[in-house]
């Protein structure tokens, strides 16, 4: 067994870009759902043949990321924002196949080294885009200070939140490169996301069933953290390191 | 089996044999199947029972036993009513027995009756497997012609018969056979999933079409669209080359090292032009990145390192894109040219369709389809 990192499934990863680009299809720019494509072949082929003594980039690419489509004042409720912004993704997480028993099929990889999901919100100036706003979606490392899942918003040249200053972490859920895209459209969809992503169809089926087990997950290694923690709560939330098997669902 | 020996057997219907005797000598040429042209007075329910392959003139005009009749209803019209009478017959006859049917005819334009000159799409309206073009048509010299009515008559041959549809391994493993999806390749399960995702007809549709429909779908669904299978313009997409290049060292065969696990050589492989494996090429692409998993600049070196002679393209993505007929044009295009099309019958598993936007402007087909982003 490993010590450190976090194991995930490859199917739930797997799927989970493909059952985005139908979810979120709407929304999302169609010139560049390839992205998504191209990110699920690369874990296919990750899973498939990477020896499982090295780490690997999984990533969609800065250069090439996944946009979503404009949001013309759509991100405050009934269109009242005076802003007209989209959203770019790329990510990258740095992993390694696990293998299983000889003549067993790989489920499993292991999470442990740079796993950071940027988003960037652009709006258009004479025909550019130009940047108002950036974050990453972070995974910590067994040694990182701060929460172990955080946002982080030092993406700029200079303050507020220069490169250089690492701090806040703020805290933030177990998101997958794909629940950040889902949290990131409903943040720049007001109204229009909430209605889609609560209806029941096939899509936010799928989609639910992924995440559903994964945040139930989270949440009750978080509430335990909290239960059983001797000094300050928030303290406890922030130093806790989650257990390797945390996300597998089958014994490994 | 439908065969005379080890032959598929092709029945030829057309109301003048005797002007089809240079395209039986070529079909023979070829040595891989078995035809025969009859008029429609002579075909025999012992011809028609043995063929694997029927083939139906559109144009029946020479038939003086139907214009003799009195009744409508036994005056086949065309070559679509007369398949519609064979397909019964022969179904009535050998139930059980794979069969496919096709349209032979020289005037696509009038069967299309408004539907996109294309023969997948109009065969697909008609309940026919296949309409072969028989003067000019895209790619169609007599010789390329002739093979494809062998290799159809060859993919049905293919078929197990019966159908094994009652569990789904049997099924499963079937279709894998029929497409020879081999099963020592690294990105055999990620290509499986490209099939499945296909939704191929494998269980009640299968049975009840004898297998025909699988290689309906093969022919309808899959082989037209970029699907589990690519053509050479969506592997030129993927790879960011032009598409010249590609063509180019495709026919020099420059590219067969790289590319020959990835190539399909399933049934039906060369019947619209060469196709390969998506999950083949990623699993290609993966291994000539292998330290930097889709960088583009990485992969350009290694491809231009394999095969100099392939132009590679500084940009994000390219799009193969469509003309009004939909067929792809000889280019591909960059983001800012294209707009996403989205035509009546495109599978909604295949991937996106692409039209220039310049087109738009002339193209009254494409611009009734092309689908603006909101907001775009």
């Amino acid at each position: 067994m490993e010590s450190r990192g976090l194991i995930l499934p490859f199917a739930a990863l797997r799927d989970e870009c493909e059952i985005l680009k139908a979810y979120a299809r709407d929304v999302l720019d169609k010139q560049t759902l390839s992205a998504l494509d191209e990110a699920k072949s690369t874990l296919e082929n990750i899973q498939a043949t990477s020896p499982s003594n090295k780490i690997v980039r999984w990533s969609i690419a800065e250069e090439r990321p996944l946009c979503t489509i404009w949001s013309d004042g759509e991100s405050k409720p009934k269109r009242g924002s005076r802003h007209r912004v989209r959203a770019k993704f790329s990510f990258v997480w740095e992993i390694r196949p696990i293998d299983e028993k000889k003549g067993k099929r790989r489920k499993h990889f292991l999470l442990d080294g740079l796993a950071s999901t940027r988003i960037t919100l652009v709006e258009e100036v004479e025909g550019a885009d130009q940047c108002l706003a950036q974050w990453s979606i972070d995974v910590g490392d067994h040694q990182s200070p701060g929460t172990h899942f955080h946002f982080q918003l030092n993406g700029f040249d200079q303050p507020p939140f220069p490169r250089s200053l690492d701090i806040p972490r703020l805290p933030a859920l177990m998101m997958s490169p794909f629940l950040a895209i889902d949290f990131t459209i409903g943040e720049l969809f007001q109204d229009r996301w909430r209605e889609h992503a609560v209806a029941e169809t096939k899509e936010t089926n799928r989609w639910r069933a992924l995440h559903q087990d994964r945040l139930q997950r989270f949440f009750k290694w978080q509430e335990k953290c909290v239960m059983q923690c001797t000094g300050s709560p928030w303290m406890a939330l922030k130093l806790a390191k989650p257990p390797i098997d945390l996300f597998v669902v089958e014994a490994h | 089996m439908t065969t005379t020996g080890d032959l598929p057997f092709v029945l030829h219907v057309d109301d003048q044999p005797d002007d089809l005797r240079s395209w039986q000598d070529e079909v023979g040429r070829l040595g891989s199947i078995d035809l025969e042209v009859s008029h429609p007075d002579d075909v025999t329910a012992e011809n028609l029972s043995r063929a694997t392959l029927v083939l139906v003139d559109f144009k029946i005009e020479q038939w003086v036993k139907r214009e003799n009749m009195d009744s409508l209803a036994l005056k086949p019209e065309n070559g679509f009513a007369l398949l519609s009478v064979l397909q019964e017959a022969a179904l009535e006859q050998t139930p059980g027995q794979p069969r496919a049917f096709a349209l032979y005819t020289a005037v696509i334009q009038e069967i299309a009756r408004g539907l996109p000159h294309q023969p997948h799409i109009i065969s697909r309206a008609h309940n026919l497997e296949w309409i072969f073009e028989k003067n000019g048509g895209r790619e169609n010299n007599v010789t390329q012609r002739a093979g494809r009515v062998a290799e159809l008559a060859t993919a049905v041959s293919a078929l197990p018969s019966p159908w094994p549809g009652d569990t789904p391994e049997k099924a499963e493993d079937a279709l894998s056979k029929w497409l020879c999806l081999g099963e020592d390749v690294s990105w055999h399960d990620a290509a499986w999933r490209g099939v499945r995702l296909c939704r191929p007809p494998l269980h009640e549709f299968a049975g009840h079409t004898q297998g025909v429909g699988v290689l309906r779908w093969a022919l309808h669904r899959v082989l037209p669209y970029p699907t589990f299978l690519l053509d050479e313009a969506h592997l030129a997409a993927r790879l960011r080359v032009s598409l010249q290049s590609l063509r180019s060292c495709l026919a020099s065969g420059s590219l067969e090292t790289l590319f020959s696990e990835a190539e399909y050589r399933g049934q039906l492989s060369g019947f619209l032009g060469r196709r390969w494996w998506k999950s083949g090429i990623e699993a290609e692409i993966f291994e000539l990145t292998a330290d930097a998993p889709g960088d583009l600049s990485v992969l350009h070196q290694a491809l231009g390192h394999r095969v100099p002679t392939l132009e590679t393209v500084d940009e994000p993505r390219l799009f193969p894109v469509m003309d009004g007929q939909f067929y792809l044009k000889d280019q591909l295009a960059t983001q800012v040219e294209v707009v996403e099309i989205v035509p009546d019958d495109w599978p909604p598993f295949a991937d996106e369709a692409w039209a220039l936007r310049s087109d738009l402007e002339d193209s009254l087909e494409l611009r009734a389809i092309a689908i603006e982003d909101e907001e775009a």
